[in-house]
């Protein structure tokens, strides 16, 4: 999954009564009237996109990178900047410079551990434990970061979630996964002078059971994690979603999963001769690759969407801004086709495509999310601490930056 | 004068004001409210299409307009936009940085990835290139190779008379000759290691000696160019451009184009290795022909073989050769190419070595020259 998309969708975190609508151009409306449900927009076009993300591309090339936290700014106020609702739309403040270091942070990471890969197994290990080991922090500082430099009509949001929650919400995973991989290992060890069947049964499906269970789970903290420890100004998020819910979408996904490559083997045994046929054809070479392609992209295609759009709706279905309730309905089918078209697009045309594509799949998941009003409210204030557009909680933000995806 | 909102930045009320902008000050009024400010204090956000655009006062407070209208203000009291705007809003300065990019992409796959995976070889440190090559030479022994069931005088034989071959422009690459039986046909492979693995398939169907020298040089030219590490350099260079290019669209439809672009350095790897062999055996006096005789051969019988697949209408000769290919592109450098037969243009894109014809042909061309 891709934290950058799913930001833009998760940063309009916020809203409160505004205009209903505005043809007119420069006519303010009255905010008074504003209550009930209101849509989010994205007003964002792909021509316009793509003129971004080409002098982006290109300059971050020509700086050998370095460009590339002006670009990220650049791209994040845009995605924020077009994103409306009640009226008034997003802002994005990151400091290029804050970027920067926090890029620079994590290339040298990357690279000390790319560097001691080859030299000597217990230094890569350290490294790798060490990078392990920073994770959850680097992710608290990531997420405090981005919600610090979100705003909507002046207030600031913030995140509010220690270093010490980060580590209880994502170390869970690796260590449960850790402490079965020891055990199933314990287990094939011990019985393994006389090992029936059952043994290296239970030893190879236990990390997978434990896998299938702690996915859901891990997924659920990191989610809480994010949003019940968000404010808007002095107004708390608040998140109810249960872990129960996180299960039933993977467990729907294996289904799904399941389901989709039943058919595909009843497709295949049907048309076998004919595919051996098309192969030794003229185009045989042409048949086999767009049949590769389309193999190979089946979880790309069906299985990413229907997590996707469940997750979106389990997560934001469960969140209150204060009294104020948000609604997701995005649809899997909707998201299947516009992963599939899009993925099409861009092979027919190199990569030309990919822009669009972007703006497509971000106006879809935007515009599938609401907020009801629980009254007329023009009232979220800012939070007097101080971390509005004032410097102490911004210093904090803006210690650094880095793009984790999960 | 413009209609615009004022928010100031204490709570998320709106005001509605109006914002006039005349000799760079910008004064706003609204319901009891008015503040002037020059332009040059305040924080205007870039221009877009579509977006609002916000002049922030260094006070946190805002005022949101419509853009089009502002933007006109703005320009009208010689306020200028950031260069990099007014590039992002001209389609033919956006246009023509996307040429360059293009430019720059193709060049930098053409000359810039190799150059670099070149000079990077050279520092790669030889214990780690040691360590790569006998990882490989481990998995490539489980997964193809069995024990060799060439005499031991025989093997000592073509050991000897490799070794007695000066190479080309007086260069001493170590390398160390093993002879393995393989289990998917004959081929050789060069290991990072300094290991040249040549299957016993190999040295029956080459049938000459000549053509077992010709072999050998070849593989000593992959090792002698550091075709191994370069290559595993060259796909890390090839990931990062595919990744720049088209982002992370999905990790199984980026490694499509990666393959492709890999496959076309693999081919200009084999080709340098060729050279290498007619420099090698040229400067031993040696003819080139029975090499060629050799790959001629193999031809034919992956001719025959897809003849015979396309004949029984099964696909057991396809899958051979497929298996084949699969094996020889996870050894990475093995020697002649399975993929080819008559529709051998079509699927040269794809293909991890140059054609047979243009082998054959380049080895014939150098004996003429003798």
């Amino acid at each position: 999954m891709n934290l950058e998309l799913q930001d833009i969708a998760a940063a309009p975190v916020a809203a409160n009564p505004a205009r209903v609508a505005s043809k007119t151009a420069s006519r303010v409306p009255d905010d008074t009237a504003l209550c009930g449900v209101q849509q989010f927009s994205f007003t964002g076009t792909g021509s316009e996109y793509f003129r971004i993300w080409v002098v982006n591309l290109l300059l971050t090339i020509l700086t050998l990178g370095i460009y590339s936290a002006w670009a990220k700014v650049r791209r994040l106020q845009y995605f924020y900047r077009n994103t409306k609702i009640a009226g008034s739309s997003f802002n994005y403040h990151g400091k290029p410079g804050a970027i920067l270091k926090g890029r620079v942070l994590a290339v040298a990471l990357l690279a000390a551990y790319k560097f001691s890969w080859g030299r000597s197994v217990v230094a890569s290990l350290v490294i790798a434990a060490l990078l392990a080991a920073i994770m959850p922090w680097l992710l608290s500082r990531a997420f405090r970061f981005k919600m610090i430099n979100s705003s909507y009509r002046g207030l600031r949001l913030r995140f509010s979630g220690t270093v010490g929650g980060a580590y209880k919400a994502l170390s869970l995973f690796p260590a449960l996964l850790a402490l079965t991989a020891l055990f199933a290992w314990t287990v094939a060890v011990t019985f393994s002078r006389n090992a029936g069947v059952g043994v290296y049964l239970l030893s190879a499906l236990l990390p997978l059971l434990v896998l299938a269970a702690t996915v859901p789970a891990a997924h659920f903290f990191l989610k809480r994690y994010q949003h019940d420890n968000a404010y808007f100004g002095q107004t708390p998020f608040f998140f109810h979603a249960r872990v129960s819910d996180f299960f039933k979408i993977y467990g729907r996904a294996v289904g799904v999963f399941f389901l989709g490559s039943l058919s595909a083997g009843v497709f295949t045994f049907l048309t076998g001769r004919m595919f051996a046929w098309l192969i030794h054809g003229t185009f045989g070479w042409l048949f086999e690759i767009i049949y590769g392609v389309l193999s190979a992209s089946a979880f790309y295609l069906f299985l990413r969407p229907f997590i996707e759009s469940r997750v979106q709706n389990v997560v934001w279905n469960s969140t209150a801004l204060g009294g104020h309730q948000f609604q997701s309905a995005a649809r899997a089918r909707a998201l299947v086709w516009i992963h599939a078209s899009n993925l099409m697009l861009i092979m027919f045309t190199f990569g030309l495509y990919k822009p669009f594509a972007t703006i497509r799949l971000v106006k879809y998941k935007v515009e599938c999310m609401s907020l009801i009003l629980d009254d007329s409210v023009e009232d979220f204030l800012v939070n007097q601490a101080g971390d509005n557009a004032g410097a102490l909680g911004q210093e904090a933000g803006d210690f650094l930056d880095v793009d984790i995806a999960l | 004068m413009i209609d615009a909102s004022y928010f100031d930045g204490q709570n998320t009320r709106r005001h509605m004001v109006t914002v006039v902008i005349h000799k760079r000050v910008v004064s706003i009024r609204g319901a009891g409210l008015h503040r002037t400010i020059r332009i040059s204090q305040l924080d205007i956000s870039e221009r877009l299409q579509h977006a609002p655009r916000v002049l922030r006062f260094p006070d946190g407070a805002f005022i949101e307009a419509d853009s089009p209208e502002l933007t006109r203000m703005l320009a009208q009291n010689s306020y200028r936009e950031p260069w990099v705007v007014r590039w992002q809003h001209n389609w033919h300065l956006s246009l023509l940085a996307l040429v360059c990019l293009l430019t720059a992409l193709i060049s930098g796959y053409q000359w810039g990835i190799p150059w670099a995976a070149d000079m990077a070889a050279a520092r790669v440190p030889a214990a780690l290139a040691r360590q790569l090559g006998e990882g490989e030479l481990a998995l490539l022994d489980e997964a193809m190779m069995k024990p060799s069931r060439l005499a031991v005088a025989e093997q000592a034989r073509l050991r000897l008379m490799f070794s007695q071959l000066a190479q080309p422009r007086g260069e001493k690459t170590p390398y160390q000759i093993l002879f393995r039986d393989s289990r998917i046909g004959p081929n050789a492979f060069a290991i990072p290691n300094g290991v040249i693995v040549m299957t016993d398939q190999m040295v029956r169907l080459a049938g000459n000696d000549l053509a077992v020298m010709g072999v050998l040089a070849h593989e000593l030219g992959h090792l002698q160019r550091r075709h191994g590490v370069r290559a595993l350099l060259q796909t890390l260079g090839v990931a990062a451009l595919v990744n720049l290019w088209i982002g992370d669209i999905s990790s199984v439809a980026s490694m499509a184009p990666a393959f492709l672009l890999n496959q076309n350095y693999s081919r200009d790897f084999e080709r340098e290795s060729d050279q290498y062999a007619i420099d090698m055996l040229r400067h031993n006096r040696l003819a080139l022909t029975p090499m060629a005789d050799m790959f001629a051969r193999f031809s034919d019988r992956k001719a025959l073989q897809a003849a015979l697949a396309q004949m029984d209408d099964t696909d057991n000769g396809e899958n051979d050769a497929d298996q084949e290919q699969a094996a020889d592109d996870a050894a990475n450098q093995g020697e002649p190419d399975p993929a080819s037969g008559p529709d051998d243009e079509s699927k040269s894109y794809f293909s991890s070595h140059p054609s047979d014809a243009e082998r054959i042909a380049r080895l014939r061309a150098a004996d003429k020259r003798l």
